[in-house]
């Protein structure tokens, strides 16, 4: 018997396939990990089975009963418990409201039973050894504390399918340990278990067996014993992973001389972290990374988005302190979130395209239609509100919104996330001619393929891996390539 | 003319063509309020023959008038987005006619330093509404809504709640016809429109506010700044509410306690009905005057049906609400 059995789950948001041909069964008693890079489904898959968001086809069985997850209550209903990293927990209630938030204990049905929720929180949070924490409210706790919480809260629901997104991320070494404990002690009453992570210490010794997914496919599902991490890396990129990364000279020079912006002990305020950073002139700095690992936090803090921030352009001395002075400072940045901060969508392109030069700069005498064609916009007229465009298009605009001032250097945050193959190359080249001007790019992208052609398109070209908000790898010349990304992405050995 | 706001709506969801769609929007925008106000002229007609001579149209417009004037500020508000409103208006306007008496003192001559003083102060209670709206961050409905009390307290407290004189002829000369039903009014009114109309659309500080409120993250990216824009916005309509209150007192010829409460409302219904968004984002100046135009004409049919008052509000703000339902659901169903 199966606790869990996934069939061909397909869902796509639009015209993107999110999962195309997603199968998987899990025993009871069993702890599967999934692992897979940016993109490739996982989120999407326990989003689908924690009933946010419902499959286009396929079915799901639970203990060998098929069934169509409606909501997330009925997904609670039917014993699955997701815990997420984005967490779900009122900020301004006690730990111990929060814990049995799903199911609060009543007297006369209708009064809030406090002794209870006191005794069934103590004991779970003494077992976590957490006890200290009752009372408090999730606010007052430190990040890690409050996935600890996230996950007590879990277990109270006493799941059958537990489903854990990447919660040990932020957790300490004796905070993973004891999460493996509870784990296994689940396991013993033959709860199933998917395990979502990218620390390879931790699914070798917490996993049972592993199911791999690239691309919104489940490509192999293995016994954990039988890989090794160089062998399920290789998987999970679909390409040859080595430990050793091959040291190249290559042709893809590294600029020298005087940097064009430096950001000493620049600081990510929500890791915590702190390193130098530096762009030459003319020179492509791609950032790469599993997702939430800083790297938008990165060009956002340089951007004046993170508070106030020392940087020198250009050898002068520049205290950029909101996105406004960053602007003035001629620098640029492209949100691949166009809906939210790229596109004014109820106005006419050529308004759209102006709204830097002319409103900010005060540039005016922008020929609007040469412009548009000229960055390859498919348009009947200037005039058109930018929301008639597609989804490329509009990004192409929002883009030529920022070519058009000449930036010294373009901050570009997955400036090409969700837009059509043509229209990313037509942006690719965009920037290509941008950084043959002189300028700068510094390039946040999820998807590592494109980092890596985009390095090669360039004269000079760096590619920075953040893990939990450092820079942990940097890739220069032939070293640039996805599997040397993917390796140096997923940290190996100690937790 | 409920029926026929709902078959614009209609059609414009039908239409399935994104860019046929967006022409027809544009042409039609202010189709509806020139049917609606025609309409209403012939019923008026038909109820109480007269109703559409020469002079009763003056009036009408007239009335309109200074509503068109108030909605000026109201417009430029709600295109600022980020929910901006501006509740405040029917207080300043009152504030405005009563301060305005007592400056002028029934002495021509004290005119213009009324007008400065006026517009000071509506630009002070404007900066205070943009101040605890975009730096403490109060949402613009409580916040105009609180400087509504303060305004109206500020007013009794001034004149002590005592008549203020004799409003000079300079002034009562603004509802005097010129030729046909055309008043000094209404010149005023197109004269404020045109104006408002070129800051509007043609000035740097009116395309940053179509942006802004469009979408307020994508224009603090862009490094525009969205506070001092915003805040001017609330500026420039406290300085129009307060004239409004003047111009308001010149037509009725006397000044009296919260004598333009209503038009907080009217004027949120006027920019409503002229097409604008309560999004935020895009609207026109022309559309709101046309609002005002229907809303007056509205008020004028009822009175000549001869409703007790009772009734002719419950009717007028059944009416309001109808329209308000009928055009806020537009959008979200084209999207």
């Amino acid at each position: 018997m199966n606790a869990l059995e996934c069939r061909r789950i397909q869902k796509s948001f639009g015209s993107v396939n999110a999962l195309c041909d997603a199968s998987l069964s899990v025993r009871p008693g069993e702890i599967r990990a999934i692992l897979g890079g940016n993109g490739s489904g996982k989120s999407t898959l326990a989003k689908i089975l924690g009933g946010v968001v419902r499959p286009n086809q396929g079915e799901i069985k639970l203990f060998d009963k098929t069934c169509s997850i409606r909501s997330p209550r009925h997904s609670k209903r039917l014993g699955i418990v997701v815990t997420s990293q984005e967490l779900s927990l009122f900020t301004n209630h006690t730990v111990e409201t929060n814990l049995l938030m799903c199911d609060i204990p009543r007297s006369i049905g209708v009064f809030t039973n406090r002794a209870k929720v006191k005794h069934i929180s103590r004991q779970v949070m003494d077992e976590l050894n957490l006890s200290h924490l009752i009372g408090k409210t999730v606010a007052e706790l430190a990040s890690n504390e409050q996935y600890m919480v996230e996950f007590a809260k879990a277990l109270i629901q006493k799941p059958k399918i537990l489903i854990v997104d990447e919660i040990t991320s932020a957790l300490y070494r004796e905070e993973v340990e004891l999460v493996k404990q509870m784990l296994f002690r689940l396991k013993e009453n033959g709860t199933a278990v998917l395990f979502i992570s990218h620390r390879m210490a931790e699914i070798y010794s917490i996993c049972d067996s592993v199911t791999i997914m690239r691309n919104g496919e489940t490509v192999a599902t293995v016994g954990i014993q039988e890989k090794s991490e160089n062998e399920l890396l290789s998987m999970m990129s679909g390409r040859d992973v080595t430990d050793v990364i091959h040291s190249h000279t290559g042709s893809v020079a590294i600029a020298d001389g005087p940097p064009l912006l430096m950001a000493p002990q620049l600081r990510l305020s929500r890791f915590g972290t702190q390193f130098d950073f530096r762009v030459q002139p003319g020179e492509f700095v791609g950032i790469a990374g599993l997702q939430g690992h800083g790297q938008s936090d990165l060009v956002r803090t340089l951007f004046g988005m993170r508070g106030p921030v020392h940087l020198k352009l250009e050898g002068q001395d520049l205290h950029v302190s909101s996105p406004r002075k960053a602007v003035a400072a001629r620098m640029a940045f492209i949100s691949g979130d166009r809906e939210k901060e790229g596109v004014f969508s109820v106005r006419s392109l050529s308004e759209n395209l102006a709204a830097v030069k002319e409103l900010v700069i005060g540039q005016t005498g922008l020929a609007a239609d040469a412009v548009l064609r000229e960055q390859g916009v498919k348009f009947a007229s200037a005039k058109q509100p930018i929301r008639t465009l597609s989804g490329g298009n509009q990004q192409k605009v929002v883009i030529g919104r920022w070519l058009v001032t000449n930036p010294k250097i373009l901050l570009a945050d997955d400036p090409t996330k969700g837009i059509d193959v043509q229209a990313r190359l037509d942006v690719h080249h965009m920037l290509c001619r941008l950084i043959e001007k002189g300028s700068s790019v510094v390039f946040v992208s999820s998807d590592d393929e494109e980092l890596v052609q985009l390095a090669h398109m360039a004269p000079s070209a760096r590619i920075l891996v953040m893990y939990e908000g450092n820079i942990v790898r940097v890739l220069t010349g032939l070293d640039i390539t996805t599997e040397n990304i993917i390796s140096a992405s997923v940290p190996r050995g100690a937790v | 003319m409920f029926k026929l706001v709902e078959q614009q709506a209609k059609r414009i969801v039908s239409v399935p063509n994104k860019r046929l769609r967006w022409s027809i929007v544009r042409n039609n925008v202010y189709l509806p309020s020139v049917i609606a106000s025609l309409v209403l002229l012939g019923l008026g007609q038909v109820i109480s023959p007269g109703f559409a001579d020469f002079n009763n149209i003056g009036n009408i417009l007239a009335v309109a008038s200074i509503l068109a004037i108030a909605a000026v500020g109201q417009t430029m508000v709600i295109v600022s987005g980020g929910e901006g409103i501006d509740l405040s208006v029917g207080a300043v306007m009152s504030m405005g006619a009563l301060l305005g008496a007592s400056f002028i003192h029934g002495e021509a001559s004290r005119l213009p330093i009324a007008v400065v003083l006026l517009v000071l102060i509506g630009a002070a209670i404007g900066y205070i509404n943009g101040f605890g709206i975009q730096w403490v961050g109060i949402p613009p409905l409580v916040m105009t809504l609180i400087m509504t009390s303060v305004v109206n307290g500020f007013t009794v407290a001034y004149t002590k709640g005592q008549p203020s004189g004799a409003i000079p002829n300079v002034l009562l000369a603004v509802g005097q016809p010129i030729v046909g039903p055309v008043r000094w009014l209404l010149v005023l009114a197109i004269v404020i429109l045109v104006a408002f109309g070129i800051i509007m659309n043609k000035t740097s500080y009116g395309k940053r506010l179509v942006l802004i409120g469009s979408n307020r993250n994508a224009a603090l990216l862009s490094g525009i700044s969205v506070r001092g824009t915003v805040t001017v916005t609330y500026m420039i309509s406290g300085v129009i509410g307060a004239l409004a209150g003047l111009i308001l007192v010149g037509y009725t010829g006397n000044a009296q306690l919260q004598m333009a409460s209503d038009y907080t409302l009217l004027s949120i219904a006027a920019v409503v009905i002229g097409g604008t968004k309560l999004a935020g984002g895009e609207g026109t100046l022309v559309g709101a005057a046309l609002g005002a135009i229907v809303l007056t004409m509205l008020t004028s049919v009822l009175v000549a049906v001869g409703l007790p008052q009772g009734v002719r509000e419950l009717v007028q703000g059944l009416t309001l609400l109808l329209i308000l339902v009928a055009y806020s659901r537009a959008p979200r169903l084209r999207q």
